[in-house]
């Protein structure tokens, strides 16, 4: 079933998106065949690129957009919140 | 920010010899050790094998970008090292790597470190600027591809 899910999310680690914040995002974005979009409204990144995906210098406290489209939509959705809710497994 | 805000020509290197990823990093990090106060040769390399264990900087096309925080690392500081082959890296993308831009990162500069990246990424993400570096035949023609902000 194919979808499209919009919403924003705040990155709250305190080192931010940094290079293996990073790359642990694209881990998980990258196991979900559907697009997958980070960014700021002005500046949607695939979120499937590292380098991409450190363009983008989100610092702790910057609210972030997602929009994902595609089959599995709302499971892709679900891990991405979930790697940033727990801080990239983080302590701070 | 811009890569010349935090490269030199004597941190950029053409052509370095070697066979692995270890002894890129271990070459890099004694070459770096010498210009740069109170960092230690051995220090250096363990910080940046250290961080490569938790997962490679190899982020694809051949580019990687080792980098440590350091306790008496008083600005962030970038070295430019083009190998001479490429060398397995565990890369994302499973290429072998021939550009390194190490990152030497004072403790408590975390969103400098950030804006460093993203300008770092912004670049070695374009294929053209990739092509360039690759293209140059000595250090002085790297420092200059490097920092061309045009490209």
């Amino acid at each position: 079933m194919s979808q499209r899910i919009e919403s924003t999310i705040t990155i709250i680690n305190k080192l931010g998106l940094h290079a293996r914040a990073a790359a642990k995002l694209v881990n998980v974005a990258s196991k979900h065949a559907c697009d997958i979009e980070i960014g700021l409204p002005e500046r949607m990144v695939n979120a499937k690129s590292i380098m991409s995906v450190m363009l983008l210098a989100a610092s702790q406290g910057t609210e972030l957009t997602l929009r994902i489209q595609g089959e599995g939509a709302q499971q892709a959705h679900t891990d991405v919140c979930n790697i940033i809710n727990n801080r990239f497994d983080e302590d701070e | 920010m811009n890569i010349i805000d935090i490269l030199t020509p004597e941190h950029t290197y053409n052509g370095l010899v070697c066979n692995s990823k270890k002894r890129a990093l271990e070459a890099t990090s004694e070459w770096l050790a010498d210009t740069i106060p109170n960092v230690d040769a051995t220090a250096l390399f363990q910080a940046l094998i250290g961080r490569e264990k938790l997962s490679s900087t190899g982020f694809g096309d051949g580019i990687a970008l080792p980098h440590c925080r350091l306790e008496n690392c008083e600005q962030v500081t970038g070295a430019l090292v083009k190998l001479d082959k490429g060398v397995d890296f565990d890369a994302i993308d499973r290429q072998p790597v021939d550009i390194m831009f190490i990152l030497l990162v004072p403790k408590a500069a975390t969103n400098e470190h950030l804006q460093v990246l993203s300008t770092l990424a912004e670049q070695f993400g374009k294929q053209t600027f990739r092509e360039r570096l690759r293209a140059c035949q000595n250090s002085a023609e790297l420092f200059a591809a490097a920092t061309d902000t045009s490209l």
